[in-house]
């Protein structure tokens, strides 16, 4: 059985990938409001569940999704390493938020990786919604 | 999870001409100040273009954020008019929210502008989801 997270907070992040090149690497942002909180989940969205970031920037597609991964650091360790951004997306996953193990994500060492550019256009953002406590 | 009650609010917007991004307050609902939310969902008969940019936002009374920016459409759980949404397969999402404020929580449409009807306009209805 799968169990889901009951959220407590939740936070959406955009990280906008500017230029895209294989393998290009772009970090996280400095986000205050997650700076030592406990995150037990974390989604990723597709441009049909909403098309336009807050700032007003295109979403990427599920296919563009494919292209990206992402790495989660724990402290200086790459705990989440190579994520596919496409196993965090509820539409892809029959609906589910992926659970992780309670853990104080180093979120401005953690960074997504332009795998391929086939499905991704220059300065869409991909979104990211951290559930935490 | 089961509820011992569902309580539905409105989300009305404003009627007006707005330009670019733009937020709208939602109404003030004192029933929810000391409830549990273990749920929310949103059903809606908004069309597929427009909803895909609308983002919510709950503060509690305290002023502080707990859900920022929450898509809308990953607490649609339910075919609504002008398109069916299956995105997260009918499942509720489970939250764990009190002392909720409304009147300080809000939701924003993004994009390069919205006109509203003078009246105002409701895009569908909020509801909680109660320990």
């Amino acid at each position: 059985m799968n169990s889901q997270p009951i959220i407590e907070k939740s936070y959406l992040v955009e990280v906008n990938i500017g230029t895209v090149a294989t393998q290009k690497q772009v970090n996280f942002g400095f986000i205050p409001q997650l700076e030592g909180s406990t995150i037990y989940a974390i989604q990723t969205f597709n441009r049909s569940q909403t098309s336009l970031s807050p700032n007003g920037s295109a979403v990427v597609t599920a296919a563009g999704l494919a292209d990206i991964t992402v790495t989660f650091v724990v402290g200086d360790n790459q705990d989440y390493y190579l994520v596919p951004t496409a196993d965090l997306n509820s539409p892809l996953i029959y609906g589910f938020i992926r659970m992780i193990n309670f853990k104080k994500l180093n979120i401005t060492k953690s960074f997504i990786t332009l795998q391929n550019v086939a499905n991704v256009a220059n300065n869409e953002s991909i979104l990211f919604n951290f559930i935490y406590k | 999870m089961k509820y011992s009650e569902i309580y539905s609010v409105p989300v009305i917007l404003k009627g007006g001409s707005y330009t670019g991004s733009v937020q709208f307050a939602l109404p003030f609902t004192p029933y929810l100040l000391n409830k549990n939310i273990k749920g929310i969902n949103f059903t809606t008969s908004v069309n597929v273009a427009t909803g895909l940019r609308y983002y919510f936002t709950f503060k509690n009374i305290n002023n502080e954020t707990l859900i920022f920016n929450l898509p809308m459409k990953d607490i649609v759980t339910a075919s609504e008019l002008g398109g069916t949404f299956n995105y997260i397969s009918y499942q509720l999402r489970n939250f764990n929210l009190n002392k909720i404020d409304l009147s300080k929580s809000y939701v924003i449409y993004s994009g390069a502008g919205l006109v509203v009807a003078a009246a105002g306009v409701s895009i569908g209805n909020l509801n909680f989801y109660l320990a």
